[in-house]
């Protein structure tokens, strides 16, 4: 899985491709802990080229969205079809701002 | 053609692709429905994480050995895994409570909740110190 990054004022926008699951999710629950511990509050992730999620990527995020919570947002966009079945199921959805393009993922910020 | 296949794998996080891989090739073969195969090949991943991870002691160094048999049935995917790891029936463990609040959401329990939430039907049995766990998810 390639984990892309950029800063958008005060948003961090990190971009995953490829597959999140239990051989390549500790790269970005890494990063991730790494960034929050430094201070960033703002996450938008852009899933345009995520292919796959399982239950250990889907941790990354609860844990993500629970060390943000009431101190930030945690924002998700341009998830494919298969991998917005994946939160729906674990019911997730309702945890994550979910937005289809990521230009509405960053409007919803302001 | 074939109606089934089968692989073995060592008890180890970077094997899981294989299965995976020979799941999707199996299935593309005999045009059984994306919906379908990617249902399964999640619902198999989670599985086996959880032997890797969870059904061995820490002590243990040894390599075992789990088996995955793929089966396509005339109405469905039959996908079976046996393992020698501790015994543990996936079906009796509590299921996670899907409607609390981010705050009172537990870490574990995803798995098994995905496992049951994709497939259509599960069997768990216990023969010859082994677990067998037989996964069904009906053709569309």
């Amino acid at each position: 899985m390639k984990i892309s990054e950029e800063k958008n004022g005060e948003i961090v926008v990190i971009g995953l491709s490829g597959r999140l699951d239990a051989t390549t999710h500790r790269d970005l629950e890494a990063r991730l802990l790494d960034l929050i511990e430094s201070g960033e509050r703002q996450f938008l992730f852009d899933l345009a080229s995520l292919e796959y999620i399982s239950s250990a990527g889907l941790r990354v995020f609860l844990m993500g969205a629970k060390k943000t919570k009431g101190k930030g947002k945690l924002v998700l966009c341009s998830l494919q079809e298969q991998v917005l079945e994946v939160f729906d199921i674990a019911g997730f959805t309702s945890f994550f701002p979910i937005f289809p393009t990521k230009e509405e993922g960053a409007a919803s910020f302001s | 053609m074939s109606k089934a296949t089968v692989i073995s794998l060592k008890n180890d996080l970077a094997e899981i692709a294989k299965a995976q891989d020979l799941l999707k090739e199996f299935c593309s073969r005999r045009n059984v429905s994306r919906s379908v195969v990617n249902a399964m090949n999640l619902a198999l991943e989670e599985v086996l994480t959880n032997i890797v991870n969870y059904g061995y002691e820490d002590e243990d160094k040894d390599e075992h050995t789990i088996t995955v048999l793929i089966t396509l049935a005339a109405a469905e995917l039959i996908v079976e895994v046996r393992d020698d790891a501790k015994p543990f029936n996936p079906l009796k463990h509590p299921a996670p409570d899907v409607s609390l609040p981010l705050e009172e959401r537990e870490i574990g329990g995803l798995g098994i909740h995905l496992v049951r939430r994709l497939m259509d039907d599960l069997e768990y049995w216990r023969r010859k110190k082994q677990n067998v766990l037989a996964m069904k998810k009906k053709l569309v």
